[in-house]
């Protein structure tokens, strides 16, 4: 019945793209073994033209997940290891002055890529961690009075070590704002774990095998699908009404920004789109609450996750809303 | 709580002291104290006063819960507007309450009002003083309902409240305030309130300024009312039924002091009626007596007794103490009396409840026709004796008769007397104390012939008598009745101990019931009828109508029931002019008029032993309530016959043997209320075996199966709305499942995802139906489903999702909860 339903629609097109997402999620999930609802999180961050923060132990896999998803899309990668000698610089590029033609060169930084890989992010400084904010927020940089465009793909991929606090420099709110969503790896499972150390056996490094499997011009098709996906009022209203919620919570000091409530709904949207629905449903909202809002209700993860369960249970879900 | 537990202005913390708590609480009886002096009712006084200090003080608890429980400062601060609602509605609460109460009759003055809503706003504001800074309101408000209240009222009780008010309110201000003082007291500098001279300047030209007004004007000499505002008034320009007090009503008026006017009740209308009194209200409603025939015979009086009989009986015909059985056909046209005006014919008002008795006289001798109040052969009591005592400072006269076990409470009327020209004071049975404004002189007083106590004089117009009477309890009258009839009483632990805790005592006085039955079984002469032969009549049916019941009050009762059930009312069934055997003719005919059901029962009673006597007055019953006036009125429709007995020896108890009038006024426990009630259940169900199985059975049944008769329920009405409307199905059968999870105890909260919801019983179902419901609700992209597959996804999920299933998912979940907590 559904696929008589989908082949009425006019955007059944959407579905057929969203097939093409399934071998990047495959070859995700075989990098990162038994973690499948994590590959699926970051498929949505991709797709909604999210950035991404991990934040995790050390040694649960962000850096691997990060760096398979990089490969496995292709185009530019670059990837900065973050330490507190780190310029801003050394990010967005900079101007040198070549003796042999008497002019000022720009030499790229790593933000001129399609995907960044910012490891240990908060390592840099804040001074270094302010260089991503135009970078992130409006996909371009300004370097001595130029403003340079970034691609139209760009995507951060940052990873952070909650529990060293030691020569770590926390990330400031408006940076925290302009992630779509925090994931955490988690331990896997006892079963996934043996089948991950079989994975090594004879094989130095299984991420060599990552092969690209979704271009950027297939990236930017499917990214454009999601912004098309239909969200209907009551939904609307719903996300607003959640967000209000987050201002109004006692435990949260600052409650989500509008761009906060945009980011949610786009991606709900690339939660709907994978779940190949064209609309948006209140079930979407609520999926992609916890890593949204994790960002932005608190650091405490206890917390965070209490607080972001009572801000759903706050708001009342629109039903029949026609 | 987070941010706000650190915060000092929390609200949760600042909870309210004892002190506040008692002030609020005093001011509230003192009100309640003070309004309790001119309403009707104390018990709606209790009433109120135990609900309007519950209300605050459990909303407090809920409210302060709701409050810690919120998760959004908006949540709080949504509580702290609902909190501010609430004070506006319990404070206007005594409106409502008014309502209410007036639909009784028992309603307040207007400044009353006003004041029980100064008095719920302050003692809300003192319970709720955490919030809002409501604690210096509520004290303000207390403070001022003490001073105003100690201020109009001169009750002794209010007036040591309010002293106490004054001390705790003392060490409350200390309390609160003491760190101040302690600081001014410290510093040693003299301290003096701020002025400011603008303040003083602009305060000093308004006075100037209306004190100029006020000489420039002739002053009016006429006083101003201020309609029923004030406590004593009663208002002036405008008629309130409610105001406390009218301007020259009630007492002060019979006294003479201060009477300037009268009410409308008491106007020249009535005083100036010449129509006739209560000795002819019986002739007009029970028609004038039959004129003796000279050939009638007199077989019930002893030949050695004739001549004093003959005395006896001319002289009560001229004082018109006597009552004739035997009475004239031809009453006026009921319609006729009816067109006249009911209160122009008003022999007295009374306040007071309803339905009582008042008694005029009573009669112990009956020869057939007449009855009298010559006296007869039987171990009468004298009357009680009288004495003056003066309560609260006015003389009441007080009935000096032994307190009996089955007299159990009191009640009060208040008799305004208009035309009845008569000495008796109309009093109801068990009379215990009567009072006249101003009137405390013993010999004014005295015990009449016909048992009744009697003014010296006629008793003059506009008197106000307040009367006090015991109230009987028949239940300890049945129980003094198995006590002394009982042979194993004594060994009967269970019985003795159910009787306490029904409030009936076992050491009742013996009862009268032995000396009557030697007395008949010597001879019948205390049951007085014409000739022998109605004698045994009379003695043969109250035997049969007491077999098998114990004798004493339940044989009463029983012959009294019998009356009621086997016969019926006529007032036309008269017996003849010659008729010389009243009693006769009502056995035969069984309807007659009401005397002669009194007439007969008392014979009756008497040929069973008891001691009987019949008594004449007035019946007040419900229907003769106006509650306008909130007053009785009294008019010669109201005049009636009754049969009285004693058992005692000293107390007469009033019978209602007529059929259609009220039985006399009594009393119950609460736990002899239930008793009753369950007796009469009983009895019910055992005479109607069946129903009652039937009635139980499905009783249970729909209790034990309410959850699936609900389902059910829920079912058929998804069932038509499926067939009446296809575009509603989706949402219908959404609905039904919602009701069946509601129904089965674990309901969906508003926050949870529908299909997440429902698919915690089955993950796989509705696959269908949520895909269209979904895209029904959620997208505008039009679909061309046909509705036979809607219907088939929504019969599916139905069969998905069956109540059975649910139940079972939600005790399961239950269970889990449980173990988990």
């Amino acid at each position: 019945m559904i696929e008589k339903m989908s082949n009425t629609s006019p955007e059944k097109t959407n579905l057929l793209t969203a097939e093409k997402l399934a071998p990047l999620r495959s070859q995700l999930n075989k990098v990162l073994v038994g973690k499948a609802d994590v590959v699926e999180l970051v498929i949505v961050c991709l797709i909604s033209k999210g950035h991404l923060l991990f934040d995790d132990l050390p040694g649960l896999g962000k850096t691997t997940l990060a760096k398979a998803l990089t490969q496995s899309i292709g185009g530019r990668f670059s990837r900065v290891q973050c330490t507190p000698d780190l310029l801003p610089t050394d990010i967005t590029g900079f101007n040198i002055y070549n003796q042999e033609n008497r002019t000022f060169e720009f030499r790229e930084g790593p933000v001129f890529s399609d995907l960044l890989l910012a490891d240990e992010i908060n390592r840099a400084t804040p001074r270094t961690q302010s260089a991503l904010f135009e970078a992130m927020a409006e996909r371009q940089v300004t370097i001595d009075n130029q403003t340079l465009p970034l691609s139209n793909n760009f995507m951060v991929i940052a990873t952070q070590n909650p529990v060293e606090s030691h020569g770590a420099y926390p990330l400031p709110e408006a940076q925290l704002d302009r992630f779509a969503m925090k994931l955490s790896i988690g331990y896997p499972q006892v079963s996934d774990e043996v089948a991950m150390l079989g994975n090594y056996v004879g094989d130095e490094q299984p991420n060599c095998q990552i092969e690209p499997l979704l271009s950027l011009e297939e990236l930017s098709r499917i990214q454009a699908d999601v912004v098309n996906v239909q969200v209907c009022q009551a939904v609307r209203e719903y996300i607003v009404g959640l967000g209000t919620a987050t201002r109004e919570h006692k435990n949260v000091e600052l409650g989500l920004s509008p761009r906060g409530l945009i980011t949610w709904q786009r991606v709900a949207q690339a939660w709907a789109y994978l779940q190949g629905r064209n609309f948006v449903i209140p079930d979407d909202i609520q999926a992609v609450a916890t890593p949204v809002l994790k960002l932005r209700v608190s650091n405490d993860r206890m917390n965070s996750e209490v607080t972001i369960s009572e801000i759903i249970e706050s708001v009342t879900v629109p039903v029949e809303p026609k | 709580m987070g941010s706000l537990q650190n915060s000092t202005s929390h609200p949760v913390q600042n909870r309210p002291t004892v002190e506040a708590i008692l002030l609020g609480a005093i001011a509230v009886f003192v009100v309640q104290m003070f309004r309790a002096g001119y309403h009707p009712s104390v018990w709606w006084i209790r009433l109120e006063t135990c609900v309007y200090l519950a209300i605050p003080l459990f909303s407090f608890g809920w409210v302060t819960r709701q409050i810690e429980s919120c998760v959004t400062h908006a949540g709080e601060m949504k509580w702290k507007y609902r909190i501010q609602i609430g004070a506006l509605a319990f404070a206007l609460l005594p409106v409502f309450s008014q309502f209410l109460s007036r639909q009784f009759g028992i309603g307040d003055a207007n400044e009353v009002i006003v004041l029980v809503m100064i008095q719920n706003a302050a003692w809300y504001a003192t319970v709720f003083a955490a919030f809002w800074n409501f604690r210096r309101v509520g004290f303000l408000l207390s403070s001022v309902l003490v001073l105003f209240v100690g201020l109009s009222s001169e009750d002794w009780k209010i007036l040591g409240l309010a002293l106490l008010y004054s001390l705790v309110a003392i060490w409350w201000l200390m309390g609160n305030y003491w760190s101040r003082l302690e600081a001014k007291v410290i510093d040693g500098k003299a301290k003096s309130l701020p002025v400011r001279w603008s303040f003083l300047t602009l305060s000093g030209i308004i006075v100037a300024t209306v004190g100029c007004l006020a000489w420039s004007f002739e002053p009016v000499m006429q006083t101003i009312g201020v309609a029923g505002f004030m406590p004593t008034s009663g208002g002036q320009n405008w008629s309130d039924q409610y105001a406390r007090s009218g301007v020259g009503d009630g007492e002060m008026l019979v006294a003479g002091d201060d009477a300037t006017t009268t009410g409308a009740v008491d106007s020249d209308q009535f005083i100036e009626d010449s129509r006739p009194s209560m000795y002819d209200a019986f002739n007009e409603i029970f028609d004038d007596p039959e004129i003796k025939k000279n050939n009638r015979r007199d077989r019930a009086i002893a030949l050695s007794q004739v001549a004093k009989h003959i005395h006896d009986v001319k002289q009560s015909e001229q004082s018109g103490r006597s009552f004739r059985v035997v009475r004239k056909p031809g009453r006026k046209l009921k319609t006729e009396r009816e067109l006249e005006s009911v209160i122009s014919k008003a022999l007295f008002y009374l306040e007071g409840t309803v339905p009582v008795r008042l008694k005029t006289n009573t009669f112990n001798h009956f020869d057939g026709w007449d009855w009298s109040n010559r006296e007869i052969a039987w171990d009468e009591q004298p009357n009680s004796g009288l004495q003056v005592k003066s309560i609260d400072s006015e003389p009441w006269f007080i009935v000096q008769s032994p307190k009996r076990h089955f007299l159990s409470s009191s009640r009060n009327h208040r008799i305004k007397i208009m035309r009845l020209e008569s000495s008796a004071i109309p009093s109801p049975s068990f009379l215990e104390r009567w009072h006249i404004f101003k009137v405390g002189k013993r010999k004014m007083f005295s015990w009449g012939e016909g048992g009744v106590v009697e003014y010296s004089g006629k008793l003059p117009r506009q008197t106000m008598i307040d009367i006090v009477s015991s109230v009987p309890n028949y239940h300890v009258l049945r129980a003094t009745n198995r006590y002394t009839n009982s042979v194993t009483e004594d060994s009967n632990g269970i019985l003795n101990w159910v009787d306490g805790l029904l409030g009936i005592v076992h050491n009742m006085p013996v009862s009268k019931k032995q000396e009557f039955k030697t007395l008949q079984d010597s001879d019948l002469q205390l049951v007085q009828t014409s000739d022998e032969t109605t004698k045994m009549r009379l003695r043969a049916i109250a035997d049969e109508w007491t077999r098998g019941i114990d004798p004493g009050w339940n044989q009463v009762e029983a012959i009294i029931d019998r009356f009621r059930t086997d016969y019926s009312v006529d007032p036309a069934n008269v017996p003849e002019a010659d008729c010389e055997n009243a009693i006769e003719h009502f056995l035969d005919e069984e309807s007659s008029p009401g005397y002669l059901f009194a007439t007969t029962a008392a014979q009756m009673l008497r040929a069973a032993g008891y001691k009987t006597r019949l008594a004449t007055g007035f019946l007040v019953e419900k229907k003769d309530y106006f509650l306008q006036a909130r007053q009785s009125i009294a008019t010669s429709e109201n005049v009636h016959v009754w049969p009285e007995v004693c058992l005692d020896g000293c107390h007469w108890i009033p019978l209602e043997p007529t059929p259609g009038f009220s039985i006399p006024y009594s009393t119950e426990t609460v736990g002899q209320f239930l008793a009753r009630k369950f007796n009469e259940a009983s009895a019910w169900i055992l005479s109607n075996p069946i129903s009652s199985f039937v009635s139980m059975f499905f009783l249970v049944f729909a209790v034990w199966f309410r959850a699936k008769l609900f389902a059910g329920f829920w079912w058929l009405i998804w069932l038509v709305v499926f067939k009446i409307s296809s575009k509603s199905r989706l949402r219908i059968t959404r609905q039904l499942i919602d009701a069946r999870f509601r129904v089965a105890g674990y309901a969906r909260p508003p926050s949870a995802l529908v299909a997440q919801w429902f698919r915690q019983v089955d993950q796989s179902a509705g696959k269908c139906f949520f895909q269209l419901w979904q895209a029904a609700n959620f997208s505008s992209l039009s679909s061309d489903i046909p509705d036979h597959e809607v219907a088939d996804a929504c019969w599916q999920l139905v069969a998905d999702l069956p109540y059975q299933k649910i139940e079972l998912f939600a005790k399961q979940a239950k269970v889990r909860k449980e173990f988990n907590d």
